[in-house]
């Protein structure tokens, strides 16, 4: 477990993908932010700022910019890349479970989603999600290297026979 | 010493200047000795010469008159003979002629004759092979008739024996054609019966897809989501 303050970070994190972008943009932040004049600015100021620069969307902006005090305070000029570099490194043997949804799912059910995962799953679990819109209604999922089959399309090929029974029934009915 | 030696020099080159003049005069005596011999002798010569060349003269004279007159006899017997050997070719060319014509005449008259005889005889072969053609042809012409008539009447038979086969072989074909046709028809309706059956699922699926995508909101999917995982949890996929 990385030091409590960047646990935030990782608490506040889901999905892979969006952990690296994290981890992207609090670099290229912190290498302007302590290598140019920035004149005494407020540390989240300057990162709402950068991050609108780097056009980051909403979601990402505010759960960075929403972290606590004590997780800025803990980066300065000489530890940033090593800190973020550890970090990396630290996640890379956490629990993956690769997910595939019928649907694109907005942010705030990527959220509600990983916190499902986190409490039912493993706590220290990351996301990689992927649409398919064939599984057309539930979830696949790979967890410990096995490929799980819970969705719509799976159901109807059990009742497959039930279904050609049910559509003879119908033609010959009328 | 020196004045001996060229004294004696001068002794020796006078010596031989005398020889020398000695020699010149002995030479030129000698010369006009011989002039003076040839001038006493060449009337001597010149007579014997002469006469010499006189009867070579003579003789020649003589040798020529001779040869003419022997020419001229020669020339003479040769016209005789000429003469002689025309008269006499005359004669033999006139038998010639006479003899020559007596043979043409006689050789004429016989090649008139077996001219004749051959004639005859060719007309006569040429009758005979005549009428035997004419024999053989219609001979030829009967059998040829005959022939054709028997090979007509089997080929008549032939054909009809193959056109009635060949029309149940025809018939059989169509028939055993017509039936495999149904086979491969009913074959097919079949497996295209199978594959619809097979690809109904597929299509079932893709139809509800569409269905339940226009027909399923957000809330509706996160709901299904939410179940399948509580399945999952519940059936151990997660230990």
């Amino acid at each position: 477990m990385p030091n409590p303050p960047l646990h935030q970070l990782i608490a506040t994190t889901y999905t892979k993908d969006n952990l690296h972008k994290k981890i992207l943009y609090l670099r290229s932040f912190f290498s302007n932010y302590f290598f140019k004049d920035n004149q005494g600015e407020a540390i989240k100021l300057a990162l709402a700022k950068h991050l609108d620069g780097e056009q980051a969307t909403p979601y990402l902006k505010d759960t960075l910019v929403n972290l606590g005090d004590d997780f800025y305070s803990f980066f300065n000029q000489e530890n940033f890349n090593s800190v973020l570099d550890s970090l990396d490194n630290e996640v890379k043997q956490y629990p993956i479970i690769t997910m595939y949804v019928p649907v694109l799912l907005p942010p705030s059910e990527v959220e509600k989603l990983g916190t499902w995962l986190r409490t039912n799953v493993s706590e220290q679990i990351f996301m990689e999600l992927s649409v398919d819109q064939s599984a057309i209604g539930g979830c696949k999922f790979v967890w410990n290297g096995m490929v799980h089959d819970f969705s719509l399309s799976k159901r109807l090929e059990g009742h497959a026979t039930e279904i050609k029974q049910l559509l003879k029934n119908y033609d010959t009915n009328g | 010493m020196l004045d001996s030696l060229l004294t004696e020099t001068g002794s020796l080159t006078l010596l031989i200047v005398v020889l020398l003049f000695l020699v010149v005069v002995l030479l030129l005596f000698l010369v006009m000795n011989n002039r003076r011999m040839s001038n006493m002798t060449y009337p001597v010569y010149d007579f014997v010469v002469k006469d010499a060349q006189k009867k070579a003269n003579q003789i020649t004279h003589d040798a020529m008159k001779e040869s003419r007159k022997i020419l001229t006899e020669a020339e003479l017997a040769g016209i005789k003979t000429v003469a002689k050997s025309k008269v006499e070719s005359k004669h033999v060319e006139a038998d010639y002629e006479e003899q020559l014509d007596a043979l043409t005449q006689e050789t004429q008259t016989m090649l008139t004759k077996y001219g004749e005889h051959m004639d005859a005889e060719l007309a006569r072969l040429t009758d005979a092979l005549e009428k035997r053609i004419a024999v053989g042809i219609q001979k030829n012409e009967n059998f040829l008739q005959e022939e054709t008539d028997k090979l007509s009447k089997q080929l008549a038979s032939t054909f009809g024996t193959l056109e009635a086969n060949a029309k149940e072989q025809i018939r059989s074909n169509v028939e055993a054609e017509f039936i495999g046709v149904k086979k491969v028809i009913e074959t097919y309706r079949q497996e295209r019966f199978a594959l619809i059956d097979n690809e109904l699922l597929s299509l079932i699926e893709n139809t509800t897809q569409v269905a339940l995508q226009k027909s399923l909101n957000l809330a509706d999917h996160t709901d299904l989501l939410y179940k399948a995982l509580e399945e999952a949890k519940s059936k151990g996929s997660f230990s």
